[in-house]
């Protein structure tokens, strides 16, 4: 079997091939590591490899799985990590310069969890400067394994870019207002923004407490599930059925939509009918001030966790990141608490909608990757590109993006699938469903614009 | 509304503990000026709430 072809299996195809003794754990961590070397330096995805620790745990799984002792589905898989989850004694930069020498103590509880299910860490993710929007200079753009000019987007995009480009099987991302599901989108690959507080964010570097989430990234909405089982120790199987499922579709027109994006996004709308599911439009009243809203409740908390760096060593963040730190001073409390209070009146509107309804549907992002990040706090195009996600880190819903086509360029194009507080499970189900129904949409990637 | 100057943002700066030097609150003027007007739109909706947390929790319950 091809090398490249046996690093784009899926996670239980892979374990399927350790215990059947035709691969090892160490032959496919080798494998990855030299693929790494060989298109890290084009993609950009990694800030840091964890080669010997990688080798050291796919030996321990090999050893272990050859005397019965069976950790689960992760068990001998190599994962990546972005890179401001804590690793003990590796690097965790969060790719910025304050932090460029920060050698945790301790691992993250997400860390631990993997590391417990026997999954093997090959590196660290490139991310956006704190997970804030900003590329700093001193890492650089990660860029979109479907054409190396365009970003793989944020704050997550070296996770995202790394499952997609076969560097890893799953990783982990966070996401404060789309950093999972955006370079999910812009990637072709699933990327789940848990139920708010599902997956710990003990020794994950805050962006705004009260929206950030940590969750998968995988080739598929089952990896992505298998990857969230292991970092929550939960059973997140669900036996979704489509026939007779409702599902309400938003957002899905707009002067910021790209036409192929709703051709896309419709052509799963289709699928989805075919297999007998009611689809229809909704709308979420006030759905609009979400924009507003989750700026007001994001800046200030930002701003507090960086209060003492933004004195000491201003320069030290890229100019634009500095630039929306010192915005979140400028924000009277009353704004942020009116805003922390729209947050209880939007979830209780997408509550009741979800009432008569199974999921929401929406485009993930009006359009395919971009040639770099926009700005999300300062720039319509950055608005534009969380407006579709964001609401679901203001009400701490589950949101999960998969492939459901390309559109321009031949990019990938997201479709957003949001269900009721803690169904992350019927989520990915359904996640699982659609990728079943539109195998025209699984990425497989051929151009010459890309790393494939 | 209002005009947003260098000098108010400076100060709001000031008050929440940020010394800002006057070039720098000028570059934060036009970012800040939807923010607010965001703000007030959602002050204009009646949003009925009594506590952060329980009219959230009841439609948890009932939906």
């Amino acid at each position: 079997m091809a090398e490249t072809e046996l690093l784009f299996k899926s996670i239980p195809e892979i374990g399927a091939l350790y215990r059947s003794k035709a691969i090892s754990p160490l032959e496919i961590t080798r494998l990855t590591l030299d693929r790494i070397a060989q298109l890290n330096p084009s993609l950009n995805a990694f800030i840091s490899l964890t080669s010997e620790k990688a080798l050291e745990q796919a030996s321990r799984a090999e050893r272990e799985l050859h005397t019965g002792v069976d950790r689960g589905a992760l068990h001998g898989i190599p994962i990546a990590l972005k890179d401001l989850i804590d690793t003990a004694g590796i690097r965790t930069t969060c790719g910025s310069r304050i932090l460029r020498d920060q050698v945790p103590k301790h691992d993250a509880i997400i860390t631990t969890r993997l590391e417990e299910s026997g999954a093997v860490l090959v590196g660290k993710t490139n991310l956006l400067e704190f997970a804030f929007g900003i590329v700093h200079a001193d890492y650089g753009q990660t860029n979109n394994p479907y054409d190396l000019n365009r970003t793989a987007g944020g704050s997550s995009g070296g996770s995202a870019a790394a499952v997609a480009a076969g560097l890893c099987f799953a990783a982990v991302g966070t996401d404060t207002g789309g950093s999972i599901r955006i370079p999910a989108s812009y990637c072709g690959v699933a990327g789940l923004k848990p139920s708010y507080g599902l997956t710990s964010l003990s020794g994950v570097f805050p962006l705004s407490w009260s929206l950030d989430h940590a969750g998968p990234i995988a080739r598929s909405s089952r990896d992505a599930r298998l990857m969230l089982e292991a970092m929550t120790g939960l059973r997140l199987e669900h036996p979704a059925r489509i026939k007779n499922m409702r599902f309400g579709v938003l957002q899905r027109e707009g002067t910021d939509m790209q036409p192929a994006v709703i051709a896309a996004f419709d052509a799963a709308a289709q699928a989805l009918r075919g297999a007998g599911a009611t689809v229809q439009t909704i709308e979420i009243p006030d759905l609009e001030l979400a924009d507003a809203a989750l700026l007001n409740v994001l800046l200030p908390e930002a701003s507090v966790i960086h209060a003492p760096w933004i004195e000491s060593r201003p320069e030290d963040y890229s100019p634009l990141t500095r630039m929306q730190i010192e915005l979140g001073f400028a924000i009277p409390a009353v704004t942020h608490v009116r805003a922390q209070q729209f947050r209880r009146h939007l979830t209780r509107q997408f509550l009741l909608a979800l009432r008569g309804l199974d999921a929401i549907l929406s485009p993930t992002v009006a359009f395919v990757a971009p040639k770099e990040d926009p700005l999300f706090a300062v720039d319509a195009h950055g608005v534009s590109e969380g407006r579709r996600t964001s609401p679901y880190n203001l009400c701490g819903l589950p949101a999960l993006s998969v492939n459901c086509g390309f559109g321009d360029h031949g990019l990938p194009v997201g479709i957003q699938i949001v269900t009721r507080p803690h169904e992350d499970a019927l989520a990915l189900a359904i996640g699982g469903a659609i990728e079943a129904l539109m195998p025209e949409a699984r990425p497989v990637p051929n151009n010459d614009r890309g790393i494939f | 509304m209002k005009q947003l100057t260098a000098e108010l943002v400076r100060d709001l700066a000031y008050l929440a503990g940020l010394k800002l030097e006057l070039n720098r609150a000028e570059a934060l003027v036009g970012a800040l000026q939807p923010v607010f007007e965001g703000d007030a739109a959602i002050a204009k909706l009646n949003l009925n709430l009594q506590s952060a947390v329980e009219a959230v929790l009841d439609e948890v319950k009932n939906g």
